[in-house]
């Protein structure tokens, strides 16, 4: 890693499914990285394509 | 009346042509704003890579080693892969409704064609009981690109089973088909004005 390279303060991350409603708090399961996915993650059980949206601050 | 897309399930060590993996995960979009990085990624429970299988063979040959190859002349950046529509979901129009994404609704008539692969915008994939995947439809309007280390990383743990040679060939051959389609103008299609 480069000294000056970004890096992600991982307290920062979050996740939503709906990126139209962003600050959301997630209230879900954990995926394998330890983002937090909300309810609406939940319908890959049905087998439909969903979206997670990851907030992360930048620490320079 | 359909036929069943031969799947083989004794897998190879490479990623091949007609992989199908799942939990594969396109990158929308990422944003920047002050010291906030956005990333908003869709998760598609199946894709299958619609690759050249020479280019996906000649990339990993060289691939594991790439200090001792010659060159990198036939390394890839990407691999195409196009998303798996469970049937059922789509029949209902129903299969982006996560996305907010409303599509059209498939009639009994434009079911059976598309199950014929009579419409060159989907093809159909009917898999025999012992395969563990959802009778399923491509859209070729839907594809994206995934890093191949990605792929080759996850084969053994996401692959679920490759379409079968003639089978992958005939999807890839209507791909590039519809992907090379000469679109002429219609005079009553406009374009809403450019955002400001």
């Amino acid at each position: 890693m480069q000294p000056n390279e970004p890096i992600f303060d991982p307290e920062y991350v979050t996740s939503k499914t709906d990126a139209t409603s962003p600050r959301e708090e997630p209230n879900q399961s954990t995926d394998s990285v330890g983002v937090q996915l909300t309810k609406e993650a939940e319908t890959y059980k049905q087998g439909k394509p969903y979206r997670i949206v990851t907030r992360a601050r930048i620490v320079e | 009346m359909s036929i069943a897309t031969k799947v083989n399930s004794e897998l190879t060590s490479f990623v091949t042509q007609g992989d199908i993996f799942e939990d594969v995960e396109m990158v929308e979009s990422v944003q920047r704003e002050e010291n906030f990085l956005t990333v908003s990624r869709i998760c598609f429970p199946f894709v299958m890579v619609l690759t050249q299988d020479c280019d996906l063979v000649q990339d990993q040959k060289v691939r594991p080693d790439l200090v001792k190859a010659k060159n990198q002349d036939k390394l890839l950046f990407s691999v195409l892969v196009s998303p798996l529509y469970n049937v059922e979901h789509f029949r209902a129009g129903e299969h982006l409704s996560a996305l907010e994404r409303g599509m059209e609704k498939i009639n009994s008539k434009k079911l059976r064609s598309i199950k014929n692969n009579e419409i060159p915008r989907y093809h159909y994939l009917e898999f025999a009981e012992d395969v563990q995947l959802p009778n399923s439809v491509i859209d070729f309007k839907h594809y994206f690109s995934i890093n191949l280390d990605q792929l080759v990383r996850t084969k053994t743990t996401k692959c679920r089973g490759a379409v079968a040679e003639l089978f992958r060939e005939d999807i890839a051959h209507r791909f590039a088909s519809y992907l090379s389609r000469i679109a002429l103008p219609d005079p009553s299609d406009t374009l809403p004005p450019s955002p400001a």
